[in-house]
């Protein structure tokens, strides 16, 4: 799987976002993907034997040819994967419904409705949110009710406290939304984003639990995203997510992005570890393998301190969580250690006396 | 090294070399040269003084109280550390 920018423009400012620094442009730059470097994608996917075309942002829909990428890639016989926040043009919305149910699907991003951006109490917003979130709020309910089984709700975890989500499956409900949550982790980025700290883990391991087994009972299935470890549940978590038929993949092996350059790179907060530029002329085989070489060293370590001597890291059970998490716990200061001039000398003979 | 002035007194890593505490001990990343080292006991002990700067005497001093040595044979051992690590390259001399 590979997913693709097309834009960095947004129509919200999520408190979780942990993209926001990589889609913000130092000269404050609206960026949109070309239709020559899509072409590019999808020859990239032929040639990867990718099945899918995966459109994201920003908010992907917000691109003034969106209708053509989609267009495009059916052309190429690809299923369309959206990305959204599900406030789209009516256009681009037309654009995905002109798609059968079996070709399409919208990852319809729903937690601004518990976020900021919706509540309103966003010191930019004052004034206007009341009125505007209701507003948003009355758009986004329509637009799922109109994609209907081609959007899956998802929803990220971006604070620690009671976490009920049961609202989640009434909308599914009432919008005739596909059946299935896909449940993520915000992790952290370096614009101070919200995201939840890995000591609260355990207490969200044990309410996400809780929720799946209350969607089961009305027959909705609960994805957990990468990001979740296996030591956030207990045991009896586990026979309730078991028998939840709770899809859960212990993993960090992040899908591979494109950006509106064509640029590769493993994911957003891992894009200033390892990218390549070009991407687009090698395979999704060839780029995994040379950003894994990278990231391997990393993950040696986990988002515990006990990660790096846990027995499920170890036998790869569980990859020590997410490694945008992990990579915050390291250091990469730099170290300049003066030795007092009457060790100096003794130091650096005994130096020079090993050295050879 | 034969060439290094003998009023060199600095040690230095540059940045793109990470570091973290774990459990067990302190993991050197250097993910450049795709390599990593596991620093434990007084290694991983030493690595985090230098990186909060403590005085090289307390160094001395904490090395000798942990492995329950004089301070000059703690020295040694401090010295056998630092050593290694400007062989490994995860730090370098800074010539003054």
């Amino acid at each position: 799987m590979a997913n693709i920018l097309l834009t960095n423009l947004c129509n919200l400012q999520c408190s979780y976002c942990f993209a926001a620094p990589f889609l913000s442009d130092p000269g404050n730059k609206q960026q949109f993907l070309s239709l020559e470097t899509f072409e590019k994608y999808l020859d990239f996917s032929d040639r990867s034997g990718l099945q899918q075309v995966r459109l994201m942002g920003g908010e992907p829909t917000l691109h003034p040819d969106f209708e053509k990428f989609v267009l495009l890639a059916q052309q190429r016989g690809k299923h369309v994967v959206v990305f959204t926040n599900g406030l789209m043009p009516s256009k681009a919305l037309q654009a995905l419904l002109d798609l059968p149910v079996s070709e399409c699907s919208a990852l319809v991003n729903i937690t601004p409705l518990d976020d900021k951006v919706y509540s309103g109490d966003q010191s930019w917003n004052v004034g206007a949110q009341g009125k505007a979130a209701q507003l948003k709020a009355e758009r986004l309910s329509k637009t799922l009710s109109r994609l209907g089984l081609r959007a899956q709700l998802g929803y990220t975890i971006f604070q620690h406290g009671q976490l009920d989500l049961s609202w989640i499956v009434e909308i599914i409900d009432r919008a005739g939304c596909c059946r299935s949550i896909r449940l993520g982790m915000a992790q952290p980025a370096k614009n101070g984003n919200s995201f939840v700290h890995p000591k609260k883990y355990q207490q969200i391991g044990k309410q996400v639990a809780e929720f799946t087994q209350k969607a089961a009972k009305e027959g909705v299935t609960v994805e957990l995203d990468c990001g979740f470890v296996r030591c956030m549940f207990s045991e009896e978590d586990m026979q309730t997510l078991k028998q939840s038929q709770a899809h859960i993949a212990w993993r960090c092996s992040p899908v591979l992005d494109f950006d509106w350059n064509g640029s590769a790179f493993p994911c957003f907060p891992l894009a200033e570890i390892t990218r390549i530029e070009d991407g687009l002329s090698q395979t999704t085989q060839a780029l995994r393998a040379q950003f894994e070489k990278t990231l391997s060293f990393f993950r040696v370590c986990g988002i515990f301190p006990e990660c790096s001597s846990c027995g499920l890291r170890i036998t790869e059970k569980c990859s020590g969580g997410c490694l945008a998490s992990t990579l915050r716990r390291m250091k990469d200061q730099a170290i300049r250690y003066q030795i007092p001039a009457r060790y100096a000398a003794e130091f650096f003979q005994y130096h020079e006396g090993t050295s050879h | 090294m034969s060439n290094l002035s003998r009023s060199s007194s600095g040690l230095v890593k540059g940045r793109g070399i990470y570091s973290v505490r774990d459990r067990e001990g302190v993991f050197v990343i250097d993910p450049e040269r795709q390599i990593y080292w596991r620093l434990t006991g007084l290694e991983a002990d030493i690595w985090d003084w230098i990186a909060l700067n403590h005085p090289f005497e307390e160094i001395l001093q904490f090395s000798a109280l942990y492995l329950d040595l004089s301070v000059e044979a703690a020295k040694d051992q401090v010295f056998k550390v630092f050593q290694k690590w400007l062989s490994d390259g995860i730090l370098r001399v800074e010539e003054t």
